[in-house]
C-alpha cells in the first residue's frame, strides 16, 4: 500500500527533477529559443500578437523550443502555463502556442476562460490546418503567423476555413476583415446598450473601437508582454508535423 | 498572599488566551486548506463529468460506421454506466476514492480499446465529426490528468499540515480526516493518456 503511495508522490514530484526547466516568464509575445524565425518575420508576429491583446484583451504567446529533452509534452506545457500565468486574472483568457523543433511536436494551451471560445476541436484544427503545412515546409514563422491569424478569426467570431487558402495576400484581407468586424461589433454593442437614446452614442462607440485598434499597431514597441495572472486547466490540443 | 494568588491568576489567564489564539490559528489554517481540497475535488468531478458527457455522442458517431465491432462499444457504454453509479459529491474517503478511481479507470481503458479498434475503420477516422470528438476526448483526458495532479498537491499540503504537531491535536479534536490521493496507474509513472 505504502509503496503505491510513494509511487504517486514520486510521480507528483517528477516535475521537479525534470531535464528541461520551465523558463522564466517571457517578456515578449514571441520567444524563439530555437532561432528558427527570421528577425524581420519575428517583429511582424510580435506586433500581431500584441494587437490581439489590444483588440480582444486575450493574451496570446508563442514560444519555440529547440527540443523537449525527453519531457512529456502536455506535462511540460501545463507547468509553463501555470508558472507564466498568461491571460487576465479571474478571466483566465490566455493562450500559449508551444513548438518543439527537434521533436516536431506542438501544443496550443488554452486558458480556462477561453475553453468555450476555443474548444479543443478548434485548437486542433488550428494546429492541423494552419500550422502544420507551414511547419512541414520548414516555414516556422509562417506557421506561427497562421496560428495567430486563425486565433484572430476565432476571437472575432468568424469560422475557420477548412484549409488555408493559398496565394493572395491573406494578411491584408484578414486585417481589413478584423477591423470591420471590430467596428461592427462596437457599433452593435453600443447601440444595444443605449437602447433608450439615439444612435449617436453608438456611433462614437464605434469610433472608439477603431482608435483602439489602430493604436495597437504603432504602440507595440514600448510594451512587450507582461503576464496578467491567468490560469490554465489543460484545455487545448496537441499535434505534430 | 492575596497578591501572589492574583498574579498567578493573571498568568493563567494570559496562558489560556495565548493557547486559545494558537488553537484558533491552527483551526482556521486547517479550514482554509480543507476548502482548497474541496474545490480541487469539485474540479476533478467536473472534468470526469465532461468526459462522461462526451460518450453518448461518441457512441452515436461510431455506431454509424459500417459493421463496427459491437463488443467494444458495449464495453464503453457499460463502463460509462458504472461511472455514473459512483457519484461522490464531497471529498471522498479512502474507500470511496478507491471505488471512484476503479470505475473511472475502467472507463479509461474501455475508451482506449475503442479508439484502438477505430484505427481499423479509416473512413470513420477521417470524418470531421470523429476528428472533433477525438480532439475533445484527448483534451478531456489531459484535463483529468491536470486536475488529478492538482488535487493530489492540495491534498498533500492539507495532510502534511494536519499531521504536524500541535495541529494534529486540533485536527483530531475537530474531526479533520486525512484525504486520500489519486494513485498513479500501476506499473507506470506517466499520467493516464489516450494515445492515437
Amino acid at each position: 500500500m505504502s509503496w503505491r503511495l510513494a509511487a504517486a508522490v514520486v510521480w507528483l514530484s517528477a516535475g521537479a527533477a525534470a531535464a528541461l526547466d520551465v523558463p522564466p516568464v517571457p517578456t515578449r509575445y514571441l520567444t524563439d529559443l530555437a532561432g528558427v524565425i527570421r528577425p524581420g518575420q519575428a517583429d511582424g508576429i510580435e506586433q500581431r500578437l500584441a494587437a490581439i491583446e489590444t483588440a480582444s484583451g486575450h493574451q496570446v504567446l508563442a514560444v519555440i523550443f529547440p527540443s523537449l529533452e525527453g519531457e512529456p509534452l502536455e506535462d511540460f506545457t501545463i507547468r509553463c502555463a501555470q508558472s507564466w500565468k498568461v491571460g487576465r486574472k479571474g478571466i483566465d483568457d490566455g493562450v500559449i502556442f508551444f513548438a518543439f523543433i527537434r521533436d516536431r511536436r506542438m501544443r496550443l494551451e488554452v486558458g480556462y476562460g477561453l475553453e468555450a471560445k476555443v474548444p479543443d476541436a478548434i485548437a486542433r484544427r488550428i494546429l492541423d490546418d494552419a500550422v502544420r503545412p507551414a511547419f512541414a515546409a520548414g516555414d516556422y514563422g509562417g506557421g506561427v503567423t497562421a496560428m495567430a491569424e486563425s486565433l484572430q478569426r476565432v476571437f472575432a467570431g468568424e469560422p475557420l476555413p477548412q484549409r488555408r487558402p493559398r496565394g493572395g495576400n491573406p494578411d491584408a484581407t484578414l486585417l481589413i476583415v478584423a477591423i470591420a468586424a471590430v467596428l461592427l461589433l462596437r457599433v452593435l454593442l453600443a447601440r444595444g446598450r443605449s437602447l433608450g437614446g439615439f444612435g449617436r452614442g453608438g456611433y462614437w462607440g464605434g469610433m472608439g473601437g477603431f482608435g483602439g485598434f489602430g493604436g495597437s499597431g504603432g504602440g507595440w514597441s514600448g510594451g512587450g508582454f507582461s503576464s496578467g495572472g491567468g490560469s490554465f486547466g489543460g484545455g487545448g490540443s496537441s499535434g505534430s508535423w | 498572599m492575596k497578591r501572589i494568588a492574583l498574579g498567578c491568576g493573571a498568568v493563567l489567564v494570559l496562558v489560556a488566551v495565548i493557547a486559545g489564539v494558537a488553537v484558533m490559528g491552527s483551526y482556521n489554517h486547517l479550514v482554509t486548506l480543507e476548502e482548497a481540497v474541496k474545490s480541487a475535488w469539485s474540479q476533478v468531478e467536473n472534468v470526469y463529468q465532461r468526459r462522461a458527457d462526451l460518450i453518448p455522442n461518441l457512441v452515436e458517431t461510431v455506431k454509424g460506421a459500417r459493421d463496427f465491432e459491437k463488443s467494444t462499444l458495449t464495453a464503453v457504454v457499460e463502463a460509462r454506466a458504472k461511472v455514473s453509479q459512483v457519484n461522490i459529491n464531497k471529498v471522498p474517503s479512502a474507500e470511496e476514492m478507491q471505488k471512484f478511481q476503479s470505475a473511472q479507470d475502467g472507463l479509461s481503458s474501455a475508451l482506449s480499446r475503442l479508439l484502438v479498434v477505430v484505427e481499423r475503420y479509416p473512413e470513420l477516422k477521417a470524418t470531421q465529426n470523429f476528428l472533433d470528438l477525438q480532439a475533445q476526448l484527448e483534451g478531456t483526458e489531459n484535463r483529468i490528468a491536470v486536475e488529478r495532479r492538482r488535487f493530489n498537491e492540495v491534498a498533500q499540503t492539507f495532510n502534511t499540515a494536519r499531521r504536524r504537531f500541535p495541529t494534529v491535536i486540533i485536527a483530531s479534536l475537530f474531526g479533520f480526516q486525512e484525504h486520500p490521493y489519486f494513485k498513479a496507474v500501476e506499473g507506470s509513472s506517466v499520467p493516464p493518456k489516450v494515445t492515437f
